[in-house]
């Protein structure tokens, strides 16, 4: 599996806190999840302990299985912080799903340039495994089928 | 609900100087400022009976029990309300009520960021900087992609602007040079801040990018300093040394967000906060005046993309229209609505709204120096947040 990001430099995610767990057990497998409820069947983020819209404790993890796209971005070609100082300029990005918008995955995008970024390109999801526990969603744009 | 005008007014501030690097702690800073602001009223540690402060920074350094201990307060009440900016501007409304409910007569607030050389503060178990933790949400779906902190959430914020409104990146960094131009000649007039040399539109398109597309003028800097005010009844106000200035208007609304949201979710709020319009209608509300009636506004201002989304939000322009309201000079000395009258976060100080509070007071006494609005009555403060708002508004007495 590619190695994208060296996330063994920075800080990581607590992927056992109940809360969330299932978000990661999900990247481990290759999918994206999102909280949904079961009673008004909204979905929402970041979790909340209670539905946000309902006000049910009901709620499941479930796998967004529509198309990704970018909701907006920025070029960090100089951060501050000691924690990332070998990182190197990076891509940040907020991508939002066709079947819960309004809801966004901070997230790293890979395998491009910012001269080609525009907002709302259609994206797809790569999975980096960091150790047994920890797997990282990044995405990337979606390759474009070239007309010969 | 309109019981708590003018039944409060401030008549003491104090501040230090503000530089990006003192070598003094946070308590030290603190201690001098409250002191100044108790000289400019006239009066003792002895003399004041309540403590207000924001309920989520401050108190890391110097708490309500310590400073009480340290100068001799007997304290009647204490209290903490909303967070860091918000919290400063919200410290009225609390304020107020306890004065009101006869639970204090004389109550005071102090603040600082403790960002500079020394914290004063011991370090973590684990040796981390506090500038390194983040908890919760954003610590486990945030920061392991190195986007730690509010530079990277308002540069993304930006691009969706210029998205949704069809800027081109040139026509954009006009606009945000503007708002960073109209702070720094602000605070080079005010003389006081930590910026005192002018900005041209080169200096500003010359300064490196950061995080695109915001460059390095795009953001305040972490400065050291701090600001404290004393505030009593309006009958009592009357015998102090100086003009008592009214807090005339009080206003807060909400939106549904978590802390964990902040400025990185929203949905359709993403680019626009409702709240902050609904607050500032409650605040004028009370006030019983009108946007128009507002002679000044100091408004949260650490990156320029802040001052967009909050004239917009606030109801002072439509939404995509804040760039060319600061354009038309609309938000200068000399506009209709100036901003940030001592050169804001930006150009002045970062003291999350508690220099600008202090300026606030300054200029409804007509101590502005050169940056004073002629005539000004009524001037407002307000705390800039994606999920809570705060709007206070003074008075001249």
């Amino acid at each position: 599996m590619k190695k994208y990001i060296d996330f063994s430099k920075g800080p990581l995610p607590d992927v056992e806190f109940s809360e969330w767990a299932s978000f990661w057990e999900g990247t481990r497998l290759g999918e994206i999840r999102l909280p949904r409820c079961r009673d008004c069947n909204r979905f929402h983020f970041y979790p909340c302990w209670l539905c946000p819209f309902c006000h049910s404790p009901n709620i499941q993890w479930q796998e967004v299985k529509s198309q990704p796209r970018l909701f907006t971005w920025t070029y960090v070609r100089r951060n501050l912080s000691p924690v990332f100082p070998v990182r190197g300029p990076y891509i940040v990005a907020l991508v939002e799903f066709d079947e819960a918008p309004g809801l966004y995955l901070t997230t790293n995008l890979v395998e491009c340039q910012p001269h080609d970024i525009t907002i709302g390109m259609p994206l797809e999801a790569v999975f980096q495994r960091v150790d047994d526990k920890i797997t990282m969603p990044l995405f990337r744009p979606v390759k474009k089928q070239v007309a010969r | 609900m309109d019981s708590l005008r003018d039944k409060i007014a401030i008549v003491g501030i104090g501040e230090t100087e503000y530089s990006y690097k003192l070598d003094r702690g946070a308590r030290e800073l603190i201690t001098e400022a409250i002191y100044k602001a108790l000289d400019d009223a006239g009066i003792s540690p002895r003399d004041i009976d309540g403590v207000v402060t924001e309920s989520t920074w401050v108190q890391q350094f110097l708490n309500h029990a310590e400073l009480a201990l340290g100068l001799g307060i007997n304290t009647r009440y204490t209290g903490g309300i909303g967070s860091t900016g918000n919290g400063n501007v919200a410290s009225f409304h609390l304020a107020a009520k306890a004065i009101a409910a006869g639970q204090a007569d004389t109550v005071l607030t102090y603040f600082t960021n403790g960002y500079g050389s020394q914290q004063d503060i011991p370090k973590t178990a684990s040796g981390a900087r506090r500038d390194d933790i983040t908890r919760g949400i954003k610590d486990s779906f945030e920061v392991p992609y190195g986007s730690n902190g509010p530079r990277i959430y308002f540069a993304q914020v930006a691009h969706r602007y210029m998205h949704e409104f069809g800027f081109t990146g040139e026509q954009f960094s006009k606009l945000l040079g503007a708002i960073a131009i109209n702070h720094r000649r602000n605070a080079v007039m005010n003389g006081g801040g930590v910026e005192k040399e002018p900005l041209t539109y080169e200096d500003y398109l010359n300064s490196p990018m950061i995080a695109d597309p915001l460059r390095l003028y795009d953001f305040c800097r972490w400065n050291d300093g701090a600001c404290a005010w004393i505030v009593t009844s309006a009958e009592r106000a009357k015998d102090f040394p100086h003009p008592p200035v009214y807090v005339t208007g009080m206003g807060y609304s909400w939106t549904p967000e978590a802390r964990g949201d902040y400025w990185t979710q929203g949905g359709e709020n993403y680019l626009h906060k409702p709240h902050m319009a609904v607050a500032l209608d409650r605040a004028l509300q009370m006030a019983g005046i009108s946007r128009g009636d507002l002679d000044f506004a100091q408004i949260y201002d650490a990156y320029t993309i802040m001052v967009l989304i909050f004239l917009e939000s606030l109801g002072f322009c439509k939404k995509g229209e804040g760039g060319a309201f600061v354009e038309s000079g609309a938000t200068s000395l000399e506009g209709s609505l100036p901003i940030n009258t001592h050169g804001g976060n930006l150009s002045h100080s970062y003291i999350n709204m508690a220099s600008h509070i202090v300026e606030a007071v300054r200029q409804l006494r007509g101590e502005a120096g050169a940056c004073q609005i002629k005539n000004a009555e009524f001037g407002m403060v307000e705390g800039g947040s994606s999920w809570e708002e705060y709007v206070t508004i003074f008075r001249r007495g």
